[in-house]
């Protein structure tokens, strides 16, 4: 039993989050929306020229081979500053799918250049609508329990307008065809799924600590009564609240990446149970950091509100806290025999 | 990251899982804060003590085995999955023994932990009084040195196992003139010392399992002081973070508890009960609740056994289990309807738990080991860096 991440791990998460720290800011996402784009670009082609875009991939189509244990605090650094890159979609749902896909099925040139990020790609795989589907080139599709990869110019999109204006979603129609169809091994799209969950739990929790630290060094300056007003219980006791969320959903979201790396027989559970607590947590977060920040944290000028309603809309989406839930309950309640209790 | 239990970690739990199997008592003895009972859980902690099991994780010197703090998690485990009997010197083996361990002379260390191990000294926790409680610097019982003792005066209260117990770490003013902090010292008291009167106090369940103690002119040798003549907060707050932390609290007791709930779920089921669907939300949240706790304390506990130590953040896992154990019961009383309030004695109570005596027992955690407002205040001030004032 050893719960720590290798040193590579760390540093590569590191980096990343220093290059994220330099091209996705306030000011960055504030250009991208005012543009009305669903990227920014150059800092798409940031990620992808450091290799995280394609890091699920076998090297033999250009990616680093990695693992969800290597991906999880690199998704926690997105988190942290509002990532609005389609990483979920094609790390984590695209590339495995399609780097498994029987040999030929798919022209191996577009699977390299879906790893390499040159190409890019979205999906309604585990969501109801498919994020950035606009700046895609290929959008990944589901009819029957069959698996489809359509070239987004073959399929009508609509904005589904949305509360964080840093995540464009679209719905799509389209007509399954026989040329588009891939044929997906089913293990491997289920554990890609399994695999975006735990990665929309760990940007939840990148989301909340940011909410929490923002949130603390507010309250700290903020002053109120001739004192700053982080010195009041109240907001003492939110703040621990939302601290406690996160130390103990933390360790559960690390959990589900290690046991899905591994194909540990309690993946999914794990998963559930991390996605569960994450969601739990920001929402914790988000409620506690508006409300400590009063009313300038209302304002769109401030820049709070960018995380609070990524917040919200990672919490929701690729299951909320009751649809997991269902999941767990399935898993542990449901079984015949009872449990050992003393 | 690899979070399988390794072979030799595999082949502990299982050594533990059958020694309880073969070992733990099958009759039901009184409760372990009556006077009768009391002495059959010693006699429970000198069995564990032959087999070296009563305090795994110390030295094979003072009684133990040497095991990793994984292994001693999952001897934790076992030992409350498998219903044994509750622990009656906890107070020394899981608050004092640390802070033997890290504040006491070679001596102390020899004098008072084998005893500990074996059951022959049960301890009781001496420190709060009843204008001291939250506030512990506050405290006013006195020690007043003369010649080789200490002179007592003064009252304790709320003393757990204190009715009993052999002997009393107390927190104590050694300095009539300190105040707060300063001027406090920590000192080991036999409970049979002359000028010592000891009044069973019942908790709210009806057993006497508190006690108020009063020291009148009680001399204590200096030979009983842990840490120096006026370090007595210093190494308080060496208990204190035992208290909080994954040594006095490993998850264990909650683990077994969300078992329970969810067989208690099934059991209904079974029956034919309908269960609304905010009552199943409740069982998964607990459930997953007590998971969390689980993989939280093994991730403490892997950067512990690589150097890393912990302070204040403690007390998140302080609020996290006490609140934890009380959701589970409460929710457990919500699915029981109008058998909730039954106790176990009752012809209609389902006789595997006593829900509604855990119940009043969980409702304990958040007020005691310092309430959790106070463990929240410590969060804020110096986990996340708030000012104080």
């Amino acid at each position: 039993m050893d719960f720590r991440f290798t040193e590579t791990q760390r540093l590569f998460a590191g980096a990343v989050g220093e290059l994220l720290n330099k091209e996705c800011t306030p000011a960055t996402l504030r250009a991208m929306t005012e543009g009305s784009h669903s990227s920014i670009q150059t800092l798409w082609d940031s990620l992808s020229n450091m290799g995280v875009i394609g890091m699920t991939g076998p090297e033999g189509y250009g990616g680093l081979g990695m693992s969800d244990l290597d991906l999880v605090l690199i998704m926690e650094e997105m988190g942290r500053v509002a990532c609005p890159e389609t990483v979920i979609e094609q790390t984590c749902i695209g590339v495995p799918i399609l780097c498994n896909v029987v040999e030929g099925a798919v022209d191996e040139e577009l699977i390299k250049s879906l790893v390499s990020g040159e190409q890019r790609l979205s999906t309604t795989l585990g969501s109801a609508y498919a994020l950035a589907a606009d700046s895609a080139d290929y959008l990944l599709l589901e009819n029957n329990s069959e698996i489809y990869l359509v070239p987004s110019s073959e399929v009508e999109m609509v904005l589904q307008e949305s509360v964080d204006e840093t995540r464009r979603l679209f719905s799509i129609q389209w007509e399954p065809t026989k040329h588009t169809l891939v044929e997906a091994d089913p293990n491997i799209v289920r554990k890609s799924l399994l695999s975006a969950v735990t990665a929309t739990a760990a940007q939840s929790l990148g989301v909340a600590i940011h909410l929490l630290e923002t949130t603390i060094s507010y309250v700290k300056e903020r002053e109120q009564f001739g004192k700053p007003v982080g010195a009041n219980q109240a907001i003492k006791h939110h703040l621990a609240d939302t601290g406690k969320a996160i130390e103990f959903a933390r360790p559960m979201v690390h959990r589900a990446a290690w046991a899905l790396s591994v194909s540990d027989p309690e993946e999914q559970v794990a998963v559930s149970m991390s996605k569960y607590l994450a969601s739990k947590a920001v929402n914790h977060a988000c409620r506690t950091a508006l409300q400590c920040h009063g009313a300038i944290g209302y304002t769109m000028e401030y820049d709070l509100q960018i995380w609070l309603k990524r917040g919200w809309a990672l919490a929701a989406t690729r299951g909320d806290a009751i649809a997991h839930i269902d999941v767990i309950g399935q898993n542990i309640l449901n079984e015949e025999h009872d449990l050992a209790n003393g | 990251m690899d979070l399988a239990f390794s072979t030799s970690e595999i082949e502990f739990r299982d050594e533990i899982r059958t020694w309880l199997n073969e070992h733990k008592p099958s009759e039901k003895w009184l409760a372990m804060d009556t006077e009768i009972g009391f002495e059959q859980h010693r006699t429970w902690e000198h069995k564990l003590f032959e087999s070296k099991w009563s305090v795994p994780n110390w030295p094979n010197e003072y009684g133990g085995r040497d095991c990793s703090l994984i292994e001693w998690l999952l001897f934790e485990e076992e030992y409350y999955l498998s219903g044994a009997p509750g622990r009656v010197n906890t107070n020394g083996i899981t608050l004092l023994g640390p802070t033997l361990f890290e504040w006491g002379t070679q001596d102390q260390k020899d004098r008072f932990l084998l005893p500990m191990a074996e059951g022959k000294e049960i301890w009781a926790q001496g420190w709060s009084e009843p204008n001291t409680g939250s506030d512990l610097a506050s405290l006013s019982t006195t020690a007043i040195k003369d010649g080789d003792n200490y002179i007592l005066n003064g009252q304790k209260t709320w003393c757990s196992r204190g009715a009993w117990a052999d002997w009393i770490f107390c927190i104590v003013r050694t300095d009539p003139e300190s105040q707060r902090h300063s001027g406090l010292s920590y000192l080991l008291v036999p409970a049979d010392a002359p000028g010592i009167t000891r009044r069973p106090v019942s908790r709210l369940d009806g057993e006497p399992a508190f006690a108020e103690i009063f020291f009148d002119d009680c001399q204590v040798s200096t030979e009983n002081l842990l840490g120096g003549e006026g370090e007595g907060w210093k190494v308080a707050m060496a208990t204190a973070s035992s208290e909080r932390g994954l040594n006095l609290r490993a998850p264990g007791r909650f683990l077994a508890a969300a078992n329970q709930l969810v067989n208690l779920y099934k059991r209904l089921i079974r029956e034919n009960k309908k269960i609304p669907p905010e009552l199943f939300n409740k069982i998964v949240d607990g459930y997953t609740a007590a998971q969390a706790y689980r993989w939280q304390v093994f991730s403490k506990a892997s950067s512990l056994m690589h150097g890393e130590t912990m302070g204040a953040e403690a007390s998140y896992m302080k609020i996290f289990w006490s609140e934890l154990d009380v959701d589970l019961h409460a929710t457990a009383l919500e699915l029981l309807a109008e058998r909730g309030e039954l106790l176990a004695s009752a012809p209609d109570a389902i006789a595997e738990y006593d829900w509604m005596s855990g119940y009043l027992f969980s409702l304990s955690g958040p007020i005691y080991a310092g309430t959790n407002e106070i463990q929240r205040n410590i969060v804020a001030e110096r986990v996340l860096g708030l000012p104080r004032k």
